[in-house]
């Protein structure tokens, strides 16, 4: 019998700050400034969550509910702090796989 | 496809810093840049117009105390720059600002009581849409605040929203950044207006076909051929 696949979006998200930043970190201030912006009942909307992130290039992919992508952008957009320090995501690029994502 | 414009952009005093804001901007994806600049725009444009992947408009920021100094402002920046926003801290500034077709964009206080003092209401609206302006919405007065304060904001936004769309003022969304840090890429910019009930063609429109359409109506006034709105030479 088929079943309806989730539909989902993966961005490839790129972060600016005074100093680099862990994995954790960034994660963390995803899921605090979604649940700022839209509330809890908003995050089990929006689904968040960290596929990877290269500490180095500060580079990661993030993964979002397909029909919630502003409010992910917005969220991202309105994010000012990565742990302790100034910092700022930018989205560089959005596919709806992780392959999509790579090649771009 | 899309050509994005951030037209409030305050590029920091130093060369390096300008430099990084200018580059950070290209690689986010905009075509056009409104940069606040000090004095006569040809004199200070300098080295910012060099970057060839950005389309440079020159803006000045008008902060009058009173509608008097408004006028006499207007009448000195008009011809220097490509666009012309006024900061209306008054109500007194702001029914002036919004009757005068030199003025391109309007700005209102980033305070919230201030805010309800001075806002965009339904009087300023229709002004503003028989004068040509534009409602602006800076996307850096909302970064590092509460949620109270934000929220606030955004309640405040939200009205003068609907009342820039009942008298069909175009809105434009600019980052007002001063600062790398406070610059967010176009969609971002437009994904915030998600918070306000804007949807999502209606906000790209605010990053890109709104403040083009202020450009471009600008720079065929300054061209040679323009004598009067909707009469040129052939």
């Amino acid at each position: 019998m088929p079943v309806r696949r989730k539909s989902r979006r993966y961005l490839r998200i790129w972060v600016i700050g005074d100093t680099k930043f862990a994995s954790e970190e960034v994660s963390d201030a995803v899921q605090k400034s979604t649940i700022n912006l839209f509330g809890v009942q908003g995050l089990s909307l929006v689904e968040p969550l960290f596929i990877d992130f290269d500490e180095d290039a500060q580079l990661g992919t993030l993964r979002c509910n397909r029909s919630h992508m502003r409010e992910m952008r917005a969220a991202l957009a309105l994010i000012t702090n990565v742990g302790e320090s100034a910092a700022a995501i930018h989205v560089e690029g959005v596919s709806g796989t992780i392959k999509g994502l790579k090649s771009k | 496809m899309r050509k994005f414009v951030d037209l409030h952009l305050k590029p920091l005093a130093d060369a390096i810093g300008r430099r990084r804001m200018l580059e950070l901007a290209a690689r986010l994806g905009f075509s056009g840049l409104g940069v606040v600049l000090e004095g006569k725009a040809d004199e200070s444009v300098g080295d910012i117009t060099s970057d060839k992947r950005l389309d440079i408009v020159s803006r000045v920021d008008l902060k009058p105390n009173s509608p008097r100094e408004l006028t006499a402002a207007l009448g000195r920046v008009r011809r220097w720059f490509e666009v012309v926003a006024v900061d209306c801290k008054s109500k007194s500034v702001a029914r002036q600002a919004a009757k005068d077709n030199r003025v391109d964009v309007l700005n209102f206080p980033v305070s919230v009581q201030a805010r309800r003092r001075a806002g965009f209401d339904r009087q300023e609206a229709s002004l503003a849409a028989g004068s040509n302006c534009m409602y602006e919405i800076n996307v850096s007065d909302l970064l590092g605040k509460g949620p109270m304060v934000v929220s606030g904001f955004l309640s405040i936004i939200r009205e003068e929203v609907h009342n820039a769309k009942r008298y069909a003022v175009p809105i434009v969304v600019s980052s007002g950044a001063g600062d790398p840090l406070h610059m967010r890429e176009p969609r971002g910019l437009a994904a915030v207006l998600c918070l306000l009930d804007i949807g999502e063609e209606e906000g790209l429109d605010t990053v890109s076909t709104n403040p083009s359409m202020i450009i471009e109506a600008n720079r065929e006034k300054s061209g040679q051929r323009f004598v009067a709105p909707g009469v040129r030479v052939v």
